[in-house]
């Protein structure tokens, strides 16, 4: 099975701004494929050329089989970070333009966004206009707008940015049953949890290269060990033990990053000597909050490299 | 191609769609309307302005009164006479010795006709000298000149379409007051007076100690009336006092006319009519309107494009569509749209000139132009060209499009 989408040192730059460095990468087929990185990293700029949207300067890529991702636009779906919709335009109407656009004959695409959108809780609001949506109907109807000519290859950039818990829980289902039907995903976001539920492949990005990518278990397996805690106490002392890397403590939880060949019984001696109360001690490797902080915490800081004259 | 059709649908389809689209289009004809009609009832509503005059020559407003008075008889004459041609009842309604006036000059030639309206206006001015009509000798004219001091100018114009000079400027005598000056500033001042106007002792060797006193700076329409009439009267006495001849002199300021002439479609020289002109500056109209056409249909255009980006829905767009489709898809929706303005605009306009000439009794039939295939042809030929090339011009430096085909390329 061919790729469903391949990088192969693929660059671009925006005037003296180099966004994207040399980027390789292989989507796989019916998979679910994160871009992580902090803003600015070079995921937006990616996936636009992955769409056609930017030509690269330099590398070559291929898209569903094709070196010109516009000879596959008709199957790809695209959903920006920064979406809307016409206000003044009908929700049926504006959902079906999206799928004429995308290939889909005028008939066929009304009557598969009308039963789409009554599916998914909007069938009173058909004939409503844009405008007169809630923002979670909106979401709603952009996501389906994006899906209703069932593309092979869908884009979803930062797909859960702003959408409430209902809607999240929405989108990350509708992603998880696009990789069930055989539809290959890629999305951007920032919040690794989400990354982590739902990826089989992730590549972390930073200053337009590639940090790490692979497999979600081979990513995280690259990172050491890590002790997860529940507990009462102070970890104080426990940051200054010798081979304790890293500590990411939310006050009553915390993840213990190990260096390499760190007994993590030498942590769990230690935590009882220093009498704090353990109500878990589970042995796992790091997450991928932990590899994102561990390998671009410090460009988060630093100012944002995306150009600023990209649309 | 399809998606550019896709996309000019969408764009005709959301550009009509709109109230303001339809509101504006019906506005249009009406602001045109209102851009004609107001001025000219404006015009026609004005009040009278009265005016002082102050004359330390001791001759020239008296004389220019007499000017006035012989050019509204001259005017009464002409239009007792279209009456009586036209409006039986009309006439009948003037006065007997009005239309024994009127009479009286209809059975004159041209510069007899002349001669009678000087010398009936010198004798109402109190100049006694006999006259060569019977008309003005037997007194008939005095009773004329009683009915001009005494009619309403107001009801002249309204019932008889007769403007006499007092429809628009009428003469204050001056207060009696022992400082005159102060007294007309001071009218002038409280809104009770116009203007008033300083004439010298001896305008006609300088114009030294003449005056136009009012706060009115940007309705000149009186002191031009004046000027005329009191420059007209003193290059008279000018003449007179150098011992020129008069018949010279005028001779001398005649201007030298040129009488226009066109070449007709025969190849013959023919008389210029009224049709011809407005024929020849209907082009000028139209492509004021095409002007107007091709920006409008840009502002629509540039609004659609800003709203896209404001929804943000072009990334979405450019993502589905080539940069190329979408310009030309916007293009054609936005001229389709423009089509209509201009169809519309076309179709009062043709009504209009077909109309309005019948409206207003002038016979010119213009119904032809408007009909002219070639001549709506053209217009709507040079409305695409222009409103092609000037919206891809302003696409061009949309941004996303511009970026997007930079980077494509």
């Amino acid at each position: 099975m061919t790729d469903a989408v391949t990088l192969s040192d693929v660059s671009k730059s925006f005037r003296d701004k180099r966004a994207v460095d040399g980027l390789s990468l292989r989507v796989p087929m019916a998979s679910i494929y994160g871009f992580l990185g902090p803003n600015g990293a070079g995921k937006t700029t990616t996936m636009r050329m992955i769409l056609g949207i930017f030509a690269p300067d330099e590398g070559e890529l291929s898209v569903l089989g094709s070196q010109d991702p516009t000879e596959v636009r008709e199957r790809l779906g695209y959903l920006p970070e920064e979406r809307g919709l016409y206000p003044k335009m009908k929700v049926v109407d504006q959902v079906a333009y999206f799928g004429t656009l995308k290939g889909m004959s005028r008939a066929a695409a009304r009557e598969k966004a009308a039963r789409l959108l009554d599916e998914y809780g909007l069938g009173e609001n058909l004939e409503q206009t844009c405008q007169s949506l809630s923002k979670g109907m909106a979401q709603k109807a952009q996501i389906l707008a994006t899906l209703l000519h069932e593309p092979d290859l869908i884009i979803l950039d930062e797909p859960f940015s702003g959408l409430d818990p209902v809607n999240r829980d929405l989108m990350r289902d509708v992603i998880l049953k696009l990789r069930e039907d055989g539809h290959s995903v890629i999305f951007s976001t920032h919040i690794m949890e989400q990354a982590e539920q739902i990826c089989d492949h992730v590549v972390l990005i930073d200053g337009g290269r590639k940090i790490v990518d692979g497999p979600i278990d081979e990513v995280r397996g690259h990172g050491g060990g890590a002790v997860h805690l529940d507990y009462e106490g102070d970890l104080g002392s426990l940051r200054q033990m010798e081979g304790v890397l890293h500590i990411n403590d939310t006050g009553r939880q915390a993840e213990v990053v190990l260096a390499e060949g760190i007994d993590p019984q030498q942590v769990l001696k230690h935590l009882v000597g220093a009498e704090i109360r353990l109500h878990t001690f589970d042995l796992r490797s790091p997450s991928l909050h932990e590899i994102f902080v561990r390998n671009v915490g410090h460009s988060v800081e630093e100012a944002s490299i995306e150009p600023q004259d990209q649309p | 191609m399809n998606r550019t059709f896709l996309v000019a649908r969408e764009e005709f389809r959301q550009t009509v769609g709109t109230k303001a689209f339809w509101i504006g289009l019906a506005a249009m004809p009406v602001i045109f309307a209102l851009a004609i009609a107001v001025p000219l009832l404006l015009k026609q509503a004005k009040e009278a302005r009265p005016f002082a005059v102050i004359d330390h020559s001791g001759f020239l407003l008296e004389a220019v009164e007499q000017r006035v008075y012989s050019e509204d008889l001259q005017q009464i004459a002409e239009r007792g006479r279209q009456l009586r041609r036209e409006d039986a009842e009309g006439y009948s309604e003037l006065p007997n010795p009005v239309r024994a006036f009127v009479g009286e000059w209809m059975g004159l030639g041209e510069s007899a006709r002349t001669r009678l309206v000087e010398q009936m206006a010198m004798h109402a001015f109190g100049d006694s000298r006999s006259s060569d009509f019977d008309f003005v000798s037997y007194g008939e004219a005095a009773h004329v000149y009683a009915w001009w001091l005494s009619s309403d100018p107001g009801w002249l114009d309204e019932h008889h379409d007769i403007k006499l000079a007092r429809r628009h400027f009428v003469r204050q005598s001056l207060p009696a007051a022992a400082d005159t000056i102060a007294a007309l500033n001071e009218l002038i001042h409280s809104g009770d007076l116009f203007a008033y106007f300083v004439i010298g002792s001896d305008p006609v060797t300088t114009d030294e100690g003449c005056r136009y006193v009012s706060n009115n700076l940007t309705d000149r329409d009186l002191r031009r009336w004046f000027s005329q009439r009191a420059e007209s009267l003193v290059r008279e006495r000018r003449i007179a006092r150098k011992g020129l001849d008069v018949e010279a002199a005028e001779w001398i300021q005649t201007s030298l006319s040129f009488e226009a002439r066109k070449i007709g479609d025969r190849g013959d020289v023919e008389e210029v009519e009224d049709r011809d002109k407005v024929r020849q500056f209907l082009p000028l109209v139209f492509t004021y309107l095409l002007w107007i056409a091709v920006f409008t249909s840009s502002q629509m255009l540039i609004t659609s494009t800003i709203e896209e980006k404001s929804a943000r829905i072009m990334e979405i767009l450019v993502s589905s569509v080539s940069p190329e489709e979408l310009m030309f898809g916007k293009i054609v929706g936005v001229a389709g749209a423009g089509l209509i303005v201009v169809a519309s605009w076309a179709s009062v306009f043709t009504a209009a000139i077909v109309i309005v000439p019948k409206l207003i009794g002038a016979d010119i039939d213009l119904s032809g132009v408007a009909a002219d295939p070639m001549f709506l042809a053209t217009f709507i030929i040079y409305f695409l060209l222009g409103s092609s090339s000037t919206q891809v011009s302003l696409l061009v430096w949309v941004p996303c499009v511009v970026r997007s085909r930079k980077h494509r390329t």
